[in-house]
């Protein structure tokens, strides 16, 4: 994770209706890669989440958890840092949406899986547990397809090896 | 009882009386969830990943649906990847399916473009960069 470059942009305007009012006009705008580390991290949080109350393996969460607490912790203050200089005072409110849009997308992946969500989904427990170190937990996370469609890469040229990455994530303009 | 000692010592191979292998099948359970939506066209070139080594890997795919490259270790389906280098037109999703781990990529909405993407596989630090490219309409259907 060297070398990575601050890159922002803004892309068209559009409404995804993923927070507030579905009149709201929202805009795309690209996230930094350390940015994006701590949105996927967050989202592997959330899909563990409702795994873990879908499936009622809150022993596995918790100790998903108390491994990576500090990572878990850091990255949620990026999320958050981002969500405040991105909306100002109306940063909370879109913080609650965004969550909320997570542990949507997630269970309602559950509810489509049906009675294999369970059985097939648990081994993420066993997978994120065996990781060498916090420091892959956000590689881990973006094999792991958790952060919703409306979340994804800008166009640009081809990345270098964990260098240059942006991401865009729908918001409402200020 | 006839113990496999006596039957050794009988000079019987039990080995006459073995059928024979099977054919690779998974011995664990393959979600329907894991088989659905396979693009049109995956072709992928057949390697395998080996420890502490790199491993290019090309695939040829119509997009539509996942492409996906199933790989195992000696033990079976590796543990967890790592996403070293993102896919910049597509999403790449590790999965344990039966008794392989599969790299699925899934390319986004529209024509599929060039890409590549690298994963590391653990244990064992296996790497996979993989190469994609359009399918020829004409290709063949993995």
């Amino acid at each position: 994770m060297t070398n990575r470059i601050l890159n922002t942009c803004v892309a068209s305007l559009f409404s995804l209706g993923l927070f507030a009012s579905a009149a709201a006009q929202a805009q795309t705008v690209c996230i930094s890669p350390a940015e994006e580390d701590a949105f996927q991290i967050g989202a592997l949080k959330s899909e563990l989440t409702v795994l873990a109350i879908g499936c009622k393996t809150e022993e596995a969460y918790n100790s998903f958890v108390e491994r990576y607490r500090p990572e878990l912790v850091a990255k949620d203050a990026v999320v958050n840092a981002w969500f405040r200089h991105t909306y100002g005072g109306a940063a909370q409110k879109n913080y609650d949406a965004y969550i909320t849009l997570l542990a949507n997308e997630h269970s309602e992946e559950a509810q489509r899986e049906g009675t294999d969500f369970c059985p097939r989904m648990l081994t993420m427990f066993k997978e994120v547990m065996a990781l060498p170190s916090a420091t892959v937990l956000a590689e881990y996370a973006e094999t792991k397809d958790v952060v919703p469609a409306a979340v994804g890469a800008c166009a640009g040229p081809a990345q270098p090896e964990r260098t240059a990455r942006v991401t865009r994530v729908s918001t409402k303009k200020k | 009882m006839i113990s496999a000692a006596a039957l050794a010592l009988a000079g019987l191979s039990l080995d006459a009386c073995s059928k024979p292998p099977p054919a690779q099948v998974s011995t664990t359970r393959v979600f329907a969830r894991d088989m659905e939506g396979k693009a049109a066209i995956c072709t992928i070139s057949d390697v395998q990943a080996a420890d502490g080594k790199e491993t290019p890997e090309t695939m040829a795919t119509s997009g539509g649906g996942w492409c996906g490259i199933p790989l195992r270790s000696a033990a079976g389906p590796y543990t967890a990847g790592l996403l070293t280098q993102p896919a910049h037109n597509g999403r790449v999703y590790v999965h344990t399916v039966g008794d392989d781990t599969r790299i699925d990529y899934i390319p986004k909405a529209g024509p599929v473009v060039p890409d590549v993407f690298a994963v590391q596989l653990i244990p064992g630090n296996a790497i996979v960069r993989v190469s994609v490219t359009p399918a020829s309409t004409t290709g063949t259907k993995s």
